[in-house]
């Protein structure tokens, strides 16, 4: 108990000199500008961003990346809510009831039970994170390559699996990204591979222009040819308080969203999407009026947005300490770390203690921001939400080119940028969801580097696999992982 | 319209065969020391078996307005395409202002002063952002050489 305090008293007085609450100020409010832009989902929000950190100290960079992270989840449910435009798959279920609150003329009381769900939701958990992250660091330790390997690849199975198209896409993608990973220098051989002649991708495909491509661009031409004229919303403050009979009514969709989402947080692979959706169908199951879901009832509203940001929360659990993502947002705040020389796992939590316990503070800190910035500020989130998009849309895209371009002044960047904005676009036509591709990219390099050293130590004896105790409960559960929803929808099918 | 269910077993196979052709030069190495040809080889046979896997079963492809996409589409990666070509030439100021012309024919309903108007306060305002508030070395304008 002593040790959760002294860590957490550590956290935050990183987090809470000036300078940081300076950045995660403008984290946040910078997150909800780029988030709330139809269309452009928080993945993409934090990809067109952090750029913009890298030229920060790495704890203060860390910071405002939760305060991007924050504020575009945030700008994002302003969207989905009042538009019915969701840019991420976690966000979609809000939808289903925020917009018809919005059309009842109850927008505000929907983004005020959104911003409050995901405080309750994001401070339980970090209580979470707190207890748990040491413990699992050093159950870490016990990890081989072999635990490792088998680890990643129920992490990304569970990533492709659980995506809204089917199972067959979704780990098509994680395979795509994880072959895109290849490209480059092999780092056990010195081998090029994919290169094809390139010196720029000796060093690999660039993380960023890779997601900014994936995400943001390719969204950017979605969004651009929908274009519609937005209806007039106005949202008060004074609207946004609940009633009485709402408060009470939506407490205990809170909790459960909450539970719901610390339980699927804290499994490697299993992001905010599958809390959402699941935390919507407890709601719904177990409510009195499960006919009234989906025509704007704030239960619908709070259990997946608490489920939403606790999941977030809890799932840095496995992303700090395994170094295995749960979703494409994590994977890219993974791959950031990494960028900043920060290599998840017992290490961090052990030797960097300011980082990693400033970190998790900072994301507490980001969520309190949110609350008292963005709630004061609604009313100019929706009138930027009603900036036509033909405006809009150039300005991100000249935004994107120029924090690629800057990254590191090369024109090969916005190259590559440009090959999977039009990848991207392709895939998200022929309905495949991009999102895993990035879990399989950051995750490639080090699955192939554990499962060579496994099958180096283990002599090429696959065996090794199913002796270990981690990681045939890994393996059998990636099996049944993929085996059930396949034969499912074989099944359908005949 | 069955070749649009098609697509995406066609887009898997093709990445696939792909990976896997270009990659056939790697040397597999053994079990007991793979070598860097083992990885991306294994994968992209599976991928290409994905994509087998999805042409037996094609689903229903979902009808976004495909021809609708291609005019915001090629701008928008034109724009991207001519930021690309002049940042290094000719400086931050003229990069932004053409791409964000070319990226703001996208949609229509657009008067051209309006555009240039935005694409001028938007070029100002990225290079107040990047080079004063960030200080990173950028140049504002350059005559091309």
């Amino acid at each position: 108990m002593n040790d959760i305090i002294s860590n957490l008293s550590l956290g935050f007085s990183v987090a809470i000199s000036v300078e940081n609450l300076f950045f995660c100020f403008v984290g946040v409010f910078t997150g909800t500008l780029i988030g709330v832009i139809p269309g452009v989902g928080a993945l993409s929000a934090v990809s067109i961003l952090l750029p913009m950190t890298f030229y920060l100290d790495p704890t203060t960079a860390l910071i405002m990346l939760a305060g991007i992270y924050y504020g575009a989840e945030y700008g994002g449910s302003i969207a989905s809510i009042l538009l019915n435009l969701p840019g991420t798959a976690s966000s979609a279920v809000t939808c289903l009831d925020g917009y018809p609150m919005t059309q009842q003329g109850k927008a505000g009381l929907a983004l005020f039970a959104t911003a409050i769900a995901s405080f309750l939701g994001g401070t339980v958990g970090i209580i979470l994170l707190t207890a748990l992250a040491p413990t699992l660091a050093r159950l870490a330790l016990a990890f081989g390559p072999t635990e490792y390997t088998a680890i990643m690849v129920l992490g990304l199975v569970a990533a492709g699996s659980m995506t809204k198209s089917s199972p067959i896409k979704g780990i098509a993608m994680i395979l795509l990204g994880l072959l895109i990973g290849t490209v480059g220098t092999d780092v056990n051989t010195g081998v090029t591979r994919y290169t094809f002649g390139s010196l720029e991708l000796m060093g690999g495909v660039g993380l960023i222009p890779l997601s900014m491509g994936l995400f943001g661009l390719s969204e950017i031409v979605i969004a651009a040819s929908s274009c519609q004229p937005i209806n007039k919303i106005a949202v008060r403050i004074r609207d946004m308080f609940p009633s009485r009979r709402e408060f009470l009514q939506s407490i205990k969709p809170a909790f459960r969203g909450t539970a719901i989402g610390s339980f699927f947080g804290t499994l490697p692979g299993t992001g905010q999407t599958i809390a959402a959706f699941v935390s919507y169908a407890v709601e719904k199951r177990s409510s009195a009026h499960p006919q009234k879901f989906g025509t704007g009832v704030v239960e619908g509203v709070v259990a997946p947005e608490a489920a939403n940001s606790s999941s977030a929360l809890t799932a840095f659990i496995p992303t700090l300490t395994l170094g295995v993502p749960g979703s494409a947002t994590m994977a890219l705040m993974l791959g950031a770390l990494m960028i900043h020389g920060i290599t998840p796992g017992i290490g961090l939590v052990d030797n960097r203690p300011e980082v990693f316990w400033g970190l998790v503070a900072s994301f507490w800190v980001g969520n309190l921001l949110l609350l008292v910035l963005n709630i004061p500020l609604i009313s100019i989130w929706v009138r930027l939400l009603q900036v036509p998009p033909k405006y809009l849309y150039p300005i991100v895209t000249v935004l994107i080119c120029t924090s690629v371009f800057l990254l590191n002044n090369s024109v090969f960047d916005i190259a590559t940028l440009l090959v999977f904005g039009l990848i991207g676009w392709l895939l998200r036509i022929l309905s495949f969801e991009p999102a895993p591709i990035l879990i399989g990219f950051v995750l490639g390099p080090l699955l192939e580097e554990n499962l060579g050293r496994a099958l180096l130590i283990s002599g090429g004896d696959l065996s090794t696999f199913w002796t270990s105790p981690i990681s045939v409960v890994s393996l059998v559960v990636s099996v049944l992982l993929l085996a059930i929803p396949i034969l499912r929808s074989f099944r359908r099918t005949r | 319209m069955r070749m649009k269910q098609y697509a995406p077993a066609a887009i898997l196979i093709t990445a696939g065969l792909f990976f896997s052709i270009a990659g056939s030069d790697l040397a597999w190495g053994s079990l007991s020391n793979i070598g860097p040809g083992f990885f991306p080889r294994a994968t992209s046979a599976t991928l290409l078996g994905m994509g087998i896997l999805t042409a037996f079963r094609p689903d229903p492809v979902m009808t976004l307005p495909v021809r609708k996409m291609l005019k915001p589409l090629v701008l928008i990666l034109l724009s991207v395409a001519t930021y690309g070509l002049m940042i290094d030439r000719v400086g931050l100021f003229p990069s932004v202002f053409v791409s964000m012309l070319i990226a703001s024919m996208s949609s229509s309903g657009n008067s051209l002063v309006r555009q240039a108007v935005l694409a001028t306060v938007i070029a100002i305002s990225a290079w107040i952002l990047f080079s004063y508030v960030l200080g990173l070395p950028l140049l504002f304008a350059r005559w091309p050489l």
